[in-house]
């Protein structure tokens, strides 16, 4: 028995040096017609391994007898990306390793074990075909540039005062309680325009600078202290919604500020199945719309000097009534998207009228969304001002988050 | 005499590679793309890697610069970390700080924003001391400090 360990042992050391390279993935073979995708599986190490810290770019050593897992993620400039479980617990950061430590550090014997209990390596189940990106369409529409939305706010203040009385904790604030029932009964959208204004009050208390101004990053930290988990999600759809799409946007044609809430929800799916596939621990808090649309210079309305302060300021009266019906229909199951594939993988649009850096956008696959049977007005190649977009990052999609560094509060 | 002459211009190269320190040009840095994201890679013969950060599309290098300000020892990979928007494409270009004596990466930091629609966007702040580099992104209210020693 122990020399047929050691033989079945032997047999996939040597496989590992016949490795699969793929443009995105490391493999190994496992036998003459199966390869594992070394990404998905977690081998512990058995010998002290060196290697670099690529957020600080540190030669660091992962050291017996600390228990240490790791996962080979890809491969580039020759060197191993590796991800580090110490002590069953992720390490946030990639680390660099050359191929020989992984090949002389990892425990061989365990790795046998994991792929003979992952029943669906032998169903082939966890390999993949990678995709390359489509080619962009040409588009020659006639664009009619508008810059951030200016309708559907007043621009006097009224005379309201600034008095935010925090509920209970666990209770929702004002009106907001309509969010527990979903989809959205129309009885209840009174109420969220009430949630609305409850929301501006809760976020803009004792925010403000000497000159009345709201202090962007007060406010959007206020957004995580202070609203709860259900509260910062809606808030994110109505404000992006309403700050991207409010002139194109009414209660009978609530479909340009779907798209906008669509990108943002497509946005956080994305970014939580990553977060899934590193096997985060039991317990890392999930991302939410409010990470995705607070992360910086990604929705332009959101950016110093853009118009968010007048959607947020409880002086100014908004009309949120369109926006309210948009993510009512936006979050019902009913509603149908054509081509339903793209849209739920559509994560980028941006104006006719600009050209992205290095043209990240020629990338993605254009898309001319329809929703419940309407076309968009805001595709460009309909006479609109919109290019939308799926795959921008590839086949793995987009999943970039970057507000916990910043607006999240500790 | 050829033999002479081809020693000579030879010897003088030598002299002029010797003469810097490698790191201190564009040359001597690339970007490459792994599966997790892209990293700066300084061309030693062990590699010196780090992550860079992009906030969409492919980063690159633009320039490697002296500040003043800074010890001799330290330059400045400025990069481009890529572009974002919808109605504004604002570019990012950021500064990974290399200590060129010690051969190590020191820190990666906010360096400058464009805005392709020509507004005017807050620009990191950066305070050189002799013993300390402070960087406020006033987009975002946070500050680093990078000890230098």
């Amino acid at each position: 028995m122990k020399k047929l360990i050691y033989t079945t042992f032997t047999v996939l050391s040597v496989a590992f040096s016949f490795y699969a390279h793929s443009k995105e993935r490391v493999y190994s073979q496992y036998s003459d017609n199966t390869f594992v995708d070394l990404s998905r599986i977690y081998i512990p190490v058995n010998k002290s391994i060196k290697a670099i810290n690529t957020s600080t770019g540190v030669e660091e050593y992962l050291k017996m007898p600390t228990d240490y897992k790791v996962s080979v993620k890809g491969e580039v400039n020759g060197m191993y990306e590796i991800e580090v479980i110490k002590e069953g617990r992720l390490e946030p950061d990639i680390y660099l390793t050359s191929p020989r430590n992984i090949e002389d550090g990892i425990n061989w014997y365990s790795v046998k074990g994991i792929i003979e209990g992952m029943g669906a390596v032998r169903a082939g189940a966890i390999l993949k075909t990678i995709c390359n990106v489509g080619s962009p369409s040409v588009d020659t529409g006639d664009a009619t540039p508008s810059h951030q939305a200016q309708s559907n706010y007043s621009t006097v203040r009224n005379t309201q005062t600034e008095i935010y009385i925090e509920p209970t904790e666990g209770e929702y604030h004002e009106g907001c309680e309509a969010l527990a029932e979903q989809p959205i009964p129309d009885s209840n959208k009174g109420m969220l325009a009430t949630c609305m204004e409850s929301i501006k009050k809760a976020i803009t208390q004792g925010n403000r600078d000497q000159y009345g101004n709201l202090d962007r990053n007060k406010v959007f930290a206020s957004m995580y202290e202070r609203l709860k988990p259900e509260e910062q999600i809606f808030a994110a759809y109505i404000f992006t919604g309403h700050g991207e799409a409010a002139m194109w946007t009414s209660v009978e044609e609530p479909g340009e500020a779907m798209l906008v809430m669509k990108s943002v929800q497509n946005r956080r799916i994305t970014a939580e199945k990553q977060r899934e596939d590193k096997n985060l621990p039991i317990g890392a808090e999930n991302f939410n719309e409010l990470d995705i649309v607070l992360t910086e210079w990604q929705y332009s309305m959101y950016n110093n000097g853009e118009n968010w302060d007048q959607y947020m300021d409880p002086g100014i009266s908004v009309d949120f009534a369109p926006m309210i019906e948009a993510y009512a229909q936006m979050t019902d199951p009913a509603t149908e998207w054509d081509p339903e594939e793209a849209m739920n993988n559509v994560t980028h649009y941006h104006r006719e009228y600009v050209n992205p850096v290095d043209n990240w956008a020629a990338r993605g696959v254009r898309v001319y969304p329809s929703v419940n049977g309407q076309k968009l007005r805001s595709d460009s190649s309909s006479g609109g001002y919109n290019k939308i977009y799926y795959n921008v990052d590839g086949s793995s999609n987009w999943g970039y988050v970057e507000s916990r560094e910043t607006h999240r509060p500790d | 005499m050829k033999l002479i002459t081809t020693l000579i211009v030879t010897f003088i190269l030598n002299q002029m590679i010797l003469a810097r320190t490698f790191g201190e040009e564009l040359g001597d840095w690339k970007i490459e793309k792994g599966s997790t994201g892209y990293y700066l890679i300084k061309k030693d013969l062990e590699p010196k890697m780090i992550k860079v950060r992009t906030i969409g599309g492919t980063p690159k290098i633009i320039n490697v610069i002296h500040k003043k300000e800074l010890p001799e020892q330290y330059v400045l990979v400025i990069y481009q970390g890529g572009s974002a928007g919808t109605s504004d494409i604002v570019t990012v270009y950021r500064a990974i700080i290399y200590d060129l004596k010690e051969n190590k990466f020191v820190k990666d930091l906010p360096y400058k924003y464009e805005s392709q629609n020509k507004k005017e966007i807050p620009q990191p702040e950066w305070n050189f001391s002799k013993t300390s580099i402070k960087v406020k992104d006033p987009n975002n209210g946070k500050e680093e400090v990078v000890s230098l020693f």
